[in-house]
């Protein structure tokens, strides 16, 4: 399996592996799949990323679970592994309820064990269309909250900015996608959406979102215009929803 | 030319460096051997047994009593900490955070688990597996490493020795510095040999340093709470400094000389509320989907 991570930092890589030689051992017939998803599958995986995997399970069994409790709280200290335990029957389900994150589970993901679980899996665009409004309008009213309470002390926007960086470039590839505009990365979607925008400030905003996320530091006014920047980011997304059947 | 003819200076010269050369080759010799031994195939899932080989049993002591605390097991007062009830104590899986919730149901001061062979004790378990592994030295390590001690302790022994003789029955009397000269070289290389971590065990602490780098990176934003083990996983692998004592204020009450002012903190609101509401990636609460 080695190999299949061979493109990822030298920790995340082993500290990866032996969470699912773990999972092989622990859960044995009871596995379906192990699949990595998000940046971590694409090989851009950042210093700060989280590294995510699905296990596709036939059964929860807690004994099998049990064995792997200690391991994987090492590995999410270690590289910050977080796991989607789920069962086969649960994905279409599941699918549904979360289709954002499922769409773009879709588009990055690497199997390293098993058969591919999401291979035949269409995410309906009704349940898409409908998580996509209900998302971005969470976006809105949650980034409002934030700013309200905390932007008085402007250095303490830069992790809400990176925070909701990854949510809302993941909406605008959904919402490009529903729109037949083909399949983007989510970062090259963000930038593909903001061009149809009115508004000049966009490549400071967006440029500004990947310094958050990446060097977590912003200069004095940055933050701030760039909050307010996403808020209005997130009303366009919202008014283009609207029209989406 | 016999060295042993030289004059008291030169001597002390041609001592010191043939004594600098004979350690560099112990050590040189010594780190070979034991960097030769194969790697384990570790598995380092319990922080008090990474504390043990970083610094002994009294590291994986205090790296227990601040899990403790961190869980909400142990609590903290103006300068003792006590047990929080019986409870905490059913709470508690490994045999070390038992022995140390037994101890305080009374309140006492923290350092007092320095000086307790009963938590030494628990530590056995963690001794005994990182001895197995040759991380740490065992009996066999120390015959390991007695030929290249006895190599130095003849050269640097016994050129001291026989000078000292020569000099002595010349009736010379100043040689006080070569005493001291020959004491510390002879203190550098019990060193060597009495060293209780192993050189395999430095390589295991490297390697877990470099898989726990992220951890570190973002040291500073660990919260308080117990939820996870990264704040003592963290105290673990690097030492209790780098945790926030922002963030943890009872680590200058309790273990002032181990924590420092250098560990940094985030604040009020490192990160946010967000993520893991779905199960690995936050299908909900922020929008994550």
């Amino acid at each position: 399996m080695e190999h299949q991570l061979s493109d990822l930092p030298d920790n995340v890589r082993r500290s990866l592996t032996d969470f699912v030689n773990a999972v092989k051992e622990a859960c044995s017939s009871n596995l379906e799949s192990i699949v990595l998803f998000g940046s971590a599958a694409e090989g851009r995986l950042r210093p700060t990323s989280d590294v995510n995997l699905i296990l596709v399970l036939k059964e929860f069994e807690v004994s099998q679970i049990n064995q792997l409790r200690e391991k994987l709280r090492v590995s999410h200290a270690a590289i910050l592994l977080n796991v989607m335990f789920i069962l086969e029957s649960e994905i279409s389900a599941a699918s549904d309820a979360f289709a954002v994150k499922f769409t773009d589970i879709l588009h990055r993901h690497r199997v390293l064990f098993g058969t591919d679980p999401f291979k035949d899996l269409k995410v309906s665009r009704t349940a898409t269309v409908q998580r996509l409004r209900q998302v971005i309008v969470n976006l809105m009213l949650r980034l409002r909250e934030r700013y309200a309470l905390v932007s008085l002390r402007e250095e303490q926007l830069v992790p809400i900015i990176a925070d909701f960086t990854g949510p809302i470039r993941a909406s605008a590839a959904t919402i490009l996608e529903l729109e037949s505009k083909g399949e983007f990365h989510p970062k090259e979607a963000l930038q593909t959406f903001v061009q149809q925008l009115p508004g000049s400030n966009w490549t400071e905003i967006l440029k500004n979102m990947s310094i958050a996320r990446e060097e977590q530091e912003l200069k004095t006014g940055e933050a701030t215009a760039t909050i307010l920047g996403l808020l209005d980011l997130l009303k366009a997304m919202h008014d283009r929803v609207q029209g989406l059947k | 030319m016999n060295p042993l003819d030289l004059p008291g200076p030169q001597f002390l010269m041609f001592y010191f460096v043939m004594g600098g050369l004979t350690l560099l080759f112990v050590r040189f010799r010594l780190k070979q051997l034991e960097s030769q031994w194969p790697m384990p195939q570790l598995n380092f899932t319990d922080p008090y047994e990474i504390a043990l080989l970083r610094g002994g049993e009294n590291e994986a002591l205090r790296i227990a009593v601040l899990s403790l605390i961190d869980r909400g097991l142990l609590e903290v007062s103006t300068d003792t900490i006590k047990t929080k009830n019986n409870l905490a104590i059913d709470h508690a899986r490994r045999a070390i955070e038992k022995a140390i919730l037994i101890k305080f149901a009374s309140a006492a001061k923290a350092h007092e688990i320095y000086n307790d062979e009963i938590l030494k004790g628990t530590c056995t378990e963690y001794r005994t597996s990182l001895g197995q592994h040759r991380l740490i030295a065992t009996d066999s390590v120390y015959e390991a490493r007695k030929p290249m001690f006895w190599f130095g302790l003849i050269i640097l022994g016994g050129l001291a020795g026989a000078k000292l003789f020569i000099a002595l029955q010349r009736g010379r009397q100043n040689v006080i510095f070569l005493i001291i000269l020959a004491g510390l070289a002879l203190s550098f290389l019990f060193k060597f040999y009495n060293k209780e971590r192993t050189w395999l065990g430095d390589l295991a602490l490297t390697d877990l340093r470099n898989l726990f780098k992220g951890l570190n990176d973002r040291g500073s934003s660990i919260k308080p709470g117990g939820e996870t083990n990264e704040a003592a996983l963290l105290a673990a692998v690097f030492g209790v400094s780098s945790l926030s004592t922002i963030n943890f204020p009872f680590i200058e009450k309790i273990f002032p000389k181990a924590s420092n002012s250098s560990a940094t903190a985030c604040g009020t609101s490192c990160g946010s509320s967000c993520g893991g509401s779905c199960g690995g990636g936050g299908c909900g609460g922020c929008g994550g989907d």
